[in-house]
């Protein structure tokens, strides 16, 4: 099940990007939401496998404390906004497991490489039409797919991140699909794909529009 | 301008790496709330075990966990209100 499965869930984030006063309404409400879930994350024991120290900007931990209570979409998003670039530089030793996307019937996502691969300068595609088109070529599973690809690119920027663009690290900086289509304003899937769909058409135009000026000019005649 | 801080993280059996983002301390317990370090979303709140380095203990019940989360939000109220 995906956050966009849920009802609730729905009409929150269709009241991202409203008024502060509608943010702060959401905020409390998702609080008070995400209390049940914080609480099931808090229950039962855990081994510490590894300890480490790691230094953070100051900005972080408070965001982060803030964060804590507001759980869910715009408001952790805008931390992360906030605070992207600092993470990006201090980062670098995150990593995402490295292991491809497995399913029942065997058949698994690279998504390492696919992440790899979007992030690819081969070609001068934007990058959220590369996302777009990956969205839509997965078969199964999608959000969970999308989900790790945005992981390892996080990582793989993480990793090296004078080698990006600062729109590649705006994008790659969401943690998940989910967060990535809030912060873009999208209300829900349907609304993705509608305006996704509407700006490709812009674009393959734009793509053409030596071919289309041609074909006008032949329409006129003179030639 | 040297505005960073030494901070612990934590893997966890869950093989997830967590930032220690804070820790309170109420009636001789310690709490520490912990943010995954890939996805600051996520996060939880366990209890430091006397004398022991290798687990953490989880919250019992609802009324800990209510007492822990108020002892939190207490603890920023001042942060929380700049948003």
């Amino acid at each position: 099940m995906t956050i966009y499965d849920d009802y609730e869930s729905k009409k929150m984030l269709e009241s991202i990007n409203r008024s502060n006063f509608q943010k702060k309404y959401m905020q409390n409400f998702n609080l008070e939401k995400n209390k049940e879930v914080l609480y099931e994350k808090s229950r039962g024991n855990v081994k510490i496998e590894k300890r480490k120290k790691k230094k953070l900007p100051c900005v972080i931990i408070i965001l982060m404390v803030a964060g804590i209570t507001a759980t869910v979409s715009s408001h952790i998003i805008n931390l992360k906004n906030d605070i992207g670039a600092s993470i990006y530089a201090i980062s670098n030793d995150t990593t995402v497991d490295d292991h491809t996307f497995k399913t029942n019937d065997g058949f698994d996502y690279d998504n390492k490489s696919i992440a790899a691969s979007v992030l690819a300068s081969d070609n001068q595609e934007n990058l959220d039409i590369k996302l777009y088109n990956l969205y839509l070529d997965y078969n199964y599973q999608v959000i969970e797919q999308m989900n790790e690809v945005f992981a390892h690119m996080h990582t793989i920027i993480s990793n090296n991140p004078d080698a990006f663009t600062t729109e590649q690290k705006k994008v790659c900086f969401y943690p998940d699909f989910q967060s990535y289509l809030s912060a873009r304003g999208f209300s829900d899937l349907e609304d993705y794909k509608k305006k996704m769909n509407e700006i490709i058409n812009i674009y393959n135009n734009y793509q053409n529009i030596d071919e289309k000026l041609t074909e006008e000019f032949n329409n006129i005649g003179g030639r | 301008m040297d505005n960073f801080t030494e901070i612990d993280t934590l893997t966890l059996n869950n093989g997830k790496s967590y930032i220690v983002t804070d820790q309170i301390v109420i009636e001789n317990d310690t709490y520490l709330f912990l943010n995954n370090e890939n996805d600051y979303s996520d996060f939880c709140i366990k209890k430091l075990i006397p004398n022991n380095n290798e687990e953490l203990q989880g919250i019992e019940t609802k009324e800990e966990f209510n007492r822990v989360l108020n002892a939190f939000l207490e603890k920023n109220k001042d942060l929380l209100k700049e948003e």
